[in-house]
């Protein structure tokens, strides 16, 4: 017998009756992910476990605006996006992925990809907040334009100037570096 | 280039996120979504109570009977309440199920969904009418204790030091942290609220040991019309809670060894179902820590088996395939990972569980 799995827009309208299992569940689905996308957007571990606390929290306070429940996922990464903008904007200095890629083991065993990566994140340095947040989202996570403009909360113009604009510093800092 | 490249970083910089940072974030975002429930009730389900509540409440007025309807959606946090001033006063569910207030009583909706429904009984007795549906489950917490049922008639008293519950048709399970009976017609127990000072037994108490362990005997007792005897002596125990902060010291100080033998202490007594499910799935992280692989799979099968719609199944599920891998039981772990799969196509343990079940 195949069980299949609940799908997200029958969790969203029980969370939403009170049901605590079914919230669970749609955390259990997300957390991960969630928690993926906030420490690349962030570049560091130590405020991720925050940022998932946050984003869930306000996702249970909110879900009864939540207008197509099937689309839970997206949203989610709306607020993650919202979270993550605002912890970012209230630093002076920012704290990429550099130090972590000193200290954390990443996937990438090959030296020369490490250190590709390495530049890529002191590039993403001389990014504005909001140019990095889009070009992460569409480069990194792989969404796409239209959804990066959703998450965004911008029109689909404003998004693909933001990551043309990332792009460019990207591409400068790097040839700068001789990392490509 | 730049996709290539972030391509790359996504790989290369996983969510540094474990088991443990799950289970701790999720514990407080539970408790932030009960705090925001309690200040702001959610509004499909508080309107549906409510509107059941006020029309129960017209049809009692209309008959005379004094309904001392005290609350709805109070802003001390109440979902839906109703209590009755005088006897009589009733609050019919909208599955057509009812509670039927006596000498005061007070109820409290805290969850109404289509798996489930919860009441939280304030005070005094309340009598409930509970409509048969097994795909839903219907309890009612008063103090410390829990009523679970499927479906039949049973009263609720709240005293001072002690809840009593008894039944009239069907069958209900009774349950706190020490004690759990199912009760048949004509039965009743008398439990002693945790919140209470001191030990209290009825008048009249007589205790059925043959429906209570040795443990429980000490704080609770099953009544029954004949014949009386005494009540047993209150023993000295370790509460569930205690056990559990042994288990969180020994765990954070390392020794797992004390750790699983407190586990295994509190596995033997007579615990709720969710806490049994707890605590089997702590104990499996601690013989996993011991490189005890096999216990720990077997504490797993355990959580599973006990609890299999329960928001620990998913996990349990998935470390019982890693913990039969590395016993060496490969039959064993791929069986797991396929029911894995299977049961949660979309699951967050998929990548981990490809090598079992492709």
């Amino acid at each position: 017998m195949t069980v299949l799995a609940i799908d997200d827009a029958s969790l969203v309208e029980q969370a939403r009756a009170g049901d605590d299992r079914a919230f669970v569940a749609l955390f259990k689905r997300y957390a991960r992910y969630v928690a993926g996308i906030a420490y690349r957007l962030m570049g560091e571990r130590d405020e991720v476990e925050d940022v998932v606390q946050e984003t869930f929290t306000d996702a249970s306070m909110n879900l009864g605006q939540l207008r197509d429940p099937a689309g839970f996922k997206s949203w989610l990464v709306t607020i993650c996006v919202r979270r993550v903008h605002k912890r970012l904007a209230r630093r002076r200095r920012w704290r990429w992925f550099v130090a972590e890629a000193v200290h954390y083991e990443p996937t990438a065993s090959d030296p020369e990809q490490r250190a590709q990566l390495v530049a890529l994140y002191q590039a993403l340095e001389s990014v504005a907040v909001d140019e990095r947040v889009a070009w992460v989202l569409h480069h990194v996570e792989g969404e796409t334009l239209p959804v990066v403009a959703e998450q965004c909360g911008v029109s689909l113009a404003t998004v693909k100037r933001r990551i043309a604009r990332a792009e460019e510093k990207i591409e400068r800092r790097l040839h700068e570096h001789g990392a490509r | 280039m730049n996709t290539e490249l972030g391509e790359q970083a996504r790989v290369a910089f996983e969510a540094p996120w474990s088991d443990e940072a799950e289970q701790r974030v999720l514990a407080k975002v539970l408790d932030a979504r009960k705090s925001v429930r309690a200040a702001k009730p959610s509004a499909p389900s508080a309107a549906r109570w409510r509107a059941a509540a006020v029309s129960v409440a017209a049809v009692a007025l209309m008959g005379v009977a004094a309904l001392g309807l005290r609350s709805f959606a109070r802003p001390s946090g109440t979902v839906a309440a109703i209590g009755a001033a005088s006897a009589g006063a009733r609050l019919a569910l909208p599955d057509g199920s009812e509670a039927r207030m006596s000498q005061d009583g007070q109820v409290q909706l805290e969850l109404a969904s289509a798996q489930r429904v919860l009441l939280r009984q304030q005070r005094g007795s309340v009598t409930y009418r509970v409509r048969r549906n097994p795909a839903r489950s219907f309890e009612v917490m008063a103090g410390s204790v829990r009523v679970l049922v499927r479906g039949t008639t049973f009263e609720v008293s709240m005293r001072s030091g002690s809840v009593e519950v008894s039944v009239t048709e069907g069958r209900v399970l009774v349950e706190d942290d020490r004690t759990r009976v199912e009760l048949a017609p004509g039965e009743h127990v008398s439990l002693r609220r945790a919140d209470a000072d001191a030990l209290v037994v009825p008048d009249g108490a007589v205790s059925d040991a043959s429906a209570l362990t040795a443990e429980n005997a000490a704080d609770s007792s099953v009544l029954a019309p004949e014949p009386r005897r005494a009540a047993p002596a209150p023993q000295a125990l370790e509460s569930v809670a205690t056990l559990l902060d042994r288990v969180d010291a020994a765990r954070s100080s390392g020794d797992h060894d004390g750790a699983a033998a407190v586990l295994r202490r509190l596995l033997a007594r007579d615990l709720s179902p969710s806490q049994r499910v707890s605590a089997s799935f702590t104990l499996a992280r601690v013989e996993r820590a011991r490189g005890q692989h096999r216990a720990a799979a077997e504490a797993l099968a355990e959580c599973v088996a006990r609890s299999p719609d329960g928001p620990l199944a998913e996990d349990a599920m998935a470390e019982q395939a890693l913990a039969w891998e590395r016993v060496g039981d490969r039959a064993r772990a791929e069986r797991a990972a396929r029911q894995y799969v299977a049961r949660w196509p979309g699951g967050a343990h998929l990548a981990r569980l490809r090598h079992l079940a492709p």
